[in-house]
């Protein structure tokens, strides 16, 4: 351990020279979001020694990291987490079903989104949290619920989104795939949809951060399995470290799935981003 | 002349009947609940009619002022605290260009936690009050202003930042004249996203460990299975978002008609 320190400071020493600085401080750039979070932890520990936080109420940073680490290796931690996943993969899985259906159908019919339009912006600003006791009463308190909470919250913005995809879909790729001989249907299942990937992808990582919002809330407040159901037991039993631990894995869980998205963003609208930023 | 002039009349009352059929549709599904409500015998699903009977004994009974006046207050409370926070942090943080990447990934890492999470974390380290809802929707609706605000900043045009330079040396000048106008658009679409969280964070924060409050109306009205002031208080908070919201958009609208008019869309 010694060897190795003394090993990389040695290093940074040789690296240090002026003809090095500039790989030292790629090196420090690196290193800077980590550097972030040491730098909050340091002022939360030095925050609580200080008695700016309630100690018996906040835990120590070690309190928290064993609590975190313990939950991991006996796998509540995990096992919570997966059923959160798995309540927002099934509610997500049905919000895009309905959300792009109906986002199509709104996107090229000025009539039905004529039809639909008031209702659609009345229902939007309910919040979903609220309707967790109309599920409760619908659906009870299995994962159904929580299902049908998050379908409901977050069909909303892949409407939108997808209505939007849909009509900005450059008029001229339309008219092109027309005159080049491909039917309607042909000219909508190879060229519009296709067009509109990027925007509806946008739509769906909103909603994810929702489906997650939803996921959490209807487990605190009813019990339903995941997360939020061990955020409640924890603040049940005030094991503070626990709570702070699960509150952690949240944030965890909640970058994990940004991540992922913006990973298949890249993947699935890719060709977009090249025809766009390349020409800047 | 006469045949466009028809044809033109025709458009109109096609657009016309088809814009009033939105609302038409509305109507509708309102009629069939408040039908299908009458006719439902397990009580589950209760008549439309009822349910804004019920709502109108809430606004106009003690109820406003106990529970829907308080809620209300505590989410623009809130709401208040994260846009001022937001704001001037995102400001500096967008200023002082070297601090960001420091701070960036935790700043991501909170906006990334579910904020109904913080909720019993807040209640455990700050008990169970009416200033622990304020801070809570606060700490949950901060984020997305805060990081909105941060990249609105970075992104001011350099060319503006150099004309006020040639007028003023005051940096305080230059942040409130030049900055934050022209980072407006950004932060106002930062500031709705926290609205709508600060909503969430006052239903969620009003059903744990509370006694008053929309949120503990709801929560309440299930366990005793009143329908009736439950779905209705679920009408009432929909109708406040939807309210909060339309307000919040016809500012925004307003705010930024200098900007729509840069991107060439019509002034409104």
């Amino acid at each position: 351990m010694t060897r190795l320190v003394s090993a990389a400071v040695s290093a940074v020493e040789r690296d240090y020279s002026p003809g090095n600085r500039a790989m030292l401080s790629r090196l420090i750039g690196r290193f800077r979001p980590v550097g972030g979070f040491v730098i909050c932890a340091g002022v939360y520990a030095a925050a609580r020694g200080l008695g700016l936080l309630p100690e018996t109420s906040t835990p120590s940073l070690p309190a928290l990291a064993r609590s975190w680490i313990g939950g991991l290796r006996d796998l509540t931690l995990v096992n919570a987490s997966l059923d959160t996943l798995h309540a927002t993969a099934l509610g997500m899985l049905f919000s895009m079903a309905i959300g792009v259906t109906l986002g199509l159908a709104t996107g090229l019919l000025v009539p039905i989104d004529r039809l639909t339009g008031v209702t659609i912006e009345f229902l939007r600003p309910v919040p979903a949290v609220a309707l967790i006791p109309v599920a409760i009463v619908l659906f009870g308190i299995d994962i159904a619920m929580q299902i049908f909470l998050i379908a409901t919250a977050c069909v909303w913005p892949i409407v939108i989104a997808t209505k939007q995809a849909v009509r900005s879909v450059d008029p001229m790729w339309r008219d092109a795939s027309r005159v080049m001989g491909r039917s309607r249907t042909g000219t909508l299942l190879r060229v519009v949809l296709p067009a509109s990937v990027p925007g509806i992808m946008t739509g769906l990582r909103i909603s994810t951060s929702i489906a997650l919002v939803v996921a959490v809330a209807a487990g605190l407040l009813t019990g339903s399995p995941g997360l939020g159901a061990s955020l409640a037991a924890a603040q049940q039993l005030a094991d503070v470290p626990a709570a702070f631990a699960i509150l952690v894995m949240a944030g965890a869980l909640g970058m994990a799935l940004d991540w992922g998205l913006r990973g298949l963003e890249r993947i699935v609208s890719g060709w977009q981003i090249a025809i766009t930023e390349d020409k800047r | 002349m006469s045949t466009s002039t028809r044809s033109a009349v025709v458009t109109r009352s096609i657009a016309s009947v088809s814009a009033s059929s939105g609302w038409a549709l509305f109507a509708l599904i309102l009629v069939l609940w408040d039908v299908v409500g009458k006719g439902d015998e397990t009580g589950l699903i209760v008549p439309f009619s009822t349910v804004v009977q019920t709502l109108w004994d809430i606004v106009t009974g003690p109820s406003l002022t106990e529970d829907v006046l308080p809620s209300v207050a505590r989410t623009l409370a809130g709401f208040s605290i994260a846009a001022v926070t937001g704001v001037v942090a995102g400001v500096a943080l967008g200023w002082f260009r070297s601090l960001e990447p420091w701070f960036r990934g935790v700043l991501e890492f909170m906006r990334a936690v579910p904020p109904p999470a913080y909720v019993p974390v807040a209640i455990l380290v700050m008990g169970a009050d009416s200033s622990t809802r304020v801070i809570v929707i606060a700490v949950g609706a901060v984020w997305p202003v805060l990081l909105a605000t941060t990249d609105g900043t970075r992104r001011v045009e350099i060319g503006y930042l150099d004309a006020a330079r040639v007028y003023t040396r005051s940096i305080g000048a230059i942040l409130r004249r030049v900055v934050l106008p022209s980072s407006l658009p950004q932060i106002l679409a930062g500031l709705r996203i926290s609205l709508a969280i600060s909503l969430i964070l006052m239903v969620v924060s009003e059903m744990i460990s509370s006694t008053s409050g929309l949120g503990y109306k709801i929560l309440q009205a299930q366990r005793l299975y009143d329908l009736p002031t439950m779905y209705a208080s679920v009408l009432l908070l929909g109708v406040i978002g939807f309210l909060l919201i339309f307000g919040f958009s016809r500012i925004e609208r307003r705010a930024t008609v200098w900007y729509e008019g840069t991107k060439g869309r019509g002034h409104v």
